[in-house]
């Protein structure tokens, strides 16, 4: 049996993560035992996984060759959490997303420190949505409570979580993709200076963030020691912490910003019946797709046809350019209790590469896939059309990145690729059902064709050859 | 009571006098370090003096909340229901420690989050 460490983690003596046949595995040192055997003990675990806050996992007996290496030298313990069908990443998630991923942070530690244990760390990497629910998946996050000793997260969880949030909020909301470039989540000073001068005005982050930036500078060339400051940090205080960046968090909301997406619904060019004719064709080949594994929807928008695939239990990710269809479809998760569907945000024509030390700590897309059935509907023509993008490129993106795929083709007809073509000079000759059917015949075999009524839309199942 | 214990070591008595001492104090400091980057010690230290401050508030908020209540005992009415976001699905449960109970703001990342937001329609996409 091989085991493969997962390159993400190596940050935690206490212990990493290993991937064995298939499945994600966690082994706990003998560092990480003690703290590891509290949070169950001490009653906090069920509570956690009770309220669908924390990973639930069992324990598996460890294999003892690979022990030997464990530093402190004693026996580490193996656990096997719940699969996480898609990992994602916070560049990747709505403001809904990200604001709920910070509550159930707060929530956390809260209900830790009743218990005598804190967080140790607050990242936003180890937050991971089930079920459009966001959970914890590193049991080794929680360590002892000691009164009087500050939050050693509340830095990480002010950059991971109320910098982006608060730069979403109120200024752009596509200010979130810094989080790719800081990596360790947005730099306080910066985000301070981002921040309009009317933040100053509110407690909340006039004090987590441009006062906290001002005293990160201030002692940043500084030898001060925590411990100078007798007296700590009392647990009414770090309760008063929680309590207030919760309040901090709760006073940030989605912007009303109009983007390019967030109107699309209204001016399609589609009549009803060519929409219900249209998700009676798609449901019939997933279902003829016979796809058992993930499914990926391309250009999703709030997730209508990606309901069709979610319905039948396939683990869908909705993924969609606009950070306003995909909090829609989030938010619509949410209230619905929805199962087996991730919304996430995706540029496909720049997704995000691997990044991280090494380029190994976070995967790019093609990382996390491929998909059994990939959904591309009404997405060719901006491919093609927007960004230029010769069809066999498409094709051989698409046959790299899933087994089965089901593809829509937009003639040139109709009007939202006339739309696309009103400004520029039409480039395209080979933009046309024959050149569609020939490129994506050098990939797969196309199993059924069907033209959506009232429509010059066509709808293909293919596989790849 | 072990609160009031706790609050009266850590030696604050005036919120509203710490965080100006601390406006001024952080507001003036240089933005810019040009040495070697240590952001954890700031972040330490500026949380031991504002936790101060939060505990401050907090311990206010709960002390409000439960005077509300016993007023509202003294009249024959009952507390405030608080079985709403103890029955989400979500955190508030686990997040509301026994500490914060008296405190009614739904915690609950789902509900918070939700009543911010107009009802979504189902929308349709093509």
């Amino acid at each position: 049996m091989t085991r493969e460490r997962i390159a993400a983690s190596f940050r935690d003596p206490c212990g990493f993560i290993f991937k064995r046949d298939g499945l994600i595995f966690r082994q706990i040192n003998p560092a990480g035992l003690d703290d590891y055997r509290h949070l169950l003990q001490s009653g906090l675990y069920e509570m956690l996984t009770g309220a669908n806050l924390v990973i639930k996992h069992s324990e598996v007996a460890a294999e003892n060759p690979e022990n030997k290496s464990v530093a402190a030298g004693g026996p580490a313990q193996l656990i096997r959490p719940e699969q996480i069908q898609f990992i994602s990443y916070p560049w990747e998630w709505s403001f809904s997303q990200l604001k709920d991923a910070a509550l159930t942070t707060l929530a956390i530690q809260k209900a830790a420190i009743d218990r005598g244990m804190t967080l140790k760390d607050s990242s936003a990497f180890n937050i991971q949505f089930i079920d459009a629910r966001p959970v914890l998946i590193d049991t080794l996050s929680f360590t002892r409570y000691q009164e009087g000793s500050p939050w050693a997260a509340y830095r990480q969880f002010c950059q991971h979580f109320l910098a982006p949030l608060a730069l979403m909020s109120r200024v752009d909301i596509r200010l979130l993709q810094l989080f790719r470039v800081h990596l360790d989540g947005l730099p306080l000073d910066l985000t301070s200076r981002l921040l309009p001068l009317t933040t100053w005005l509110g407690f909340g982050l006039l004090t987590h963030i441009h006062l906290h930036a001002r005293s990160q500078a201030y002692y940043a060339d500084k030898s001060a020691s925590p411990a100078a400051h007798s007296g700590g940090l009392s647990k009414n205080g770090m309760l008063g912490l929680i309590d207030s960046l919760e309040s901090t968090v709760n006073a940030l909301n989605m912007p009303s910003q109009r983007t390019e997406w967030g109107d699309y619904y209204s001016d399609t060019n589609y009549s009803d019946p060519a929409l219900l004719n249209k998700r009676e064709l798609v449901d019939a080949f997933i279902a003829r797709s016979e796809a058992s594994g993930p499914v990926w929807d391309l250009g999703a928008n709030t997730g209508f046809f990606s309901r069709l695939a979610s319905a039948r239990g396939l683990q869908t990710v909705a993924f969609d350019i606009d950070p306003v269809a995909v909090d829609k479809n989030y938010r619509q998760c949410r209230q619905n209790h929805e199962k087996c569907l991730l919304p996430l945000l995706l540029d496909l024509t720049n997704p995000a590469p691997p990044l991280g030390w090494e380029n190994r700590e976070r995967m790019s897309l093609a990382e996390r896939g491929p998909a059994d059935l990939i959904m591309a509907l009404a997405l060719v023509h901006h491919l093609a059309i927007s960004n230029n993008l010769p069809l066999d490129m498409i094709a051989a993106f698409l046959a790299r990145n899933c087994r089965r795929l089901i593809i829509e083709f937009v003639p040139k007809a109709d009007s939202q690729v006339q739309r696309l073509l009103a400004s520029r000079a039409d480039i395209f000759p080979d933009y046309t059902q024959a050149g569609f059917e020939q490129a994506f015949s050098r990939e797969f075999r196309i199993l059924a064709v069907e033209k959506v009524r009232e429509s010059e839309r066509l709808l293909y199942l293919m596989e790849k050859a | 009571m072990k609160r009031a214990a706790i609050h009266r070591k850590s030696g604050f008595r005036d919120p509203a006098f710490l965080f100006a001492v601390l406006i001024i104090y952080f507001g003036v400091m240089p933005t810019r370090a040009y040495a070697y980057l240590d952001p954890g010690t700031g972040s330490f230290i500026f949380q031991i003096l504002v936790g101060a401050i939060v505990g401050g508030i907090f311990y206010f908020k709960n002390f409000i909340a439960s005077l509300k209540e016993k007023i509202a005992r003294l009249f024959g009415r009952k507390p405030a229901d608080d079985s709403a976001s103890q029955s989400a699905q979500n955190a508030d449960s686990a997040g509301r420690s026994s500490s914060t109970a008296t405190d009614n703001k739904p915690a609950a990342a789902n509900q918070a989050a939700d009543s911010n937001k107009p009802a979504d329609r189902q929308e349709k996409q093509l």
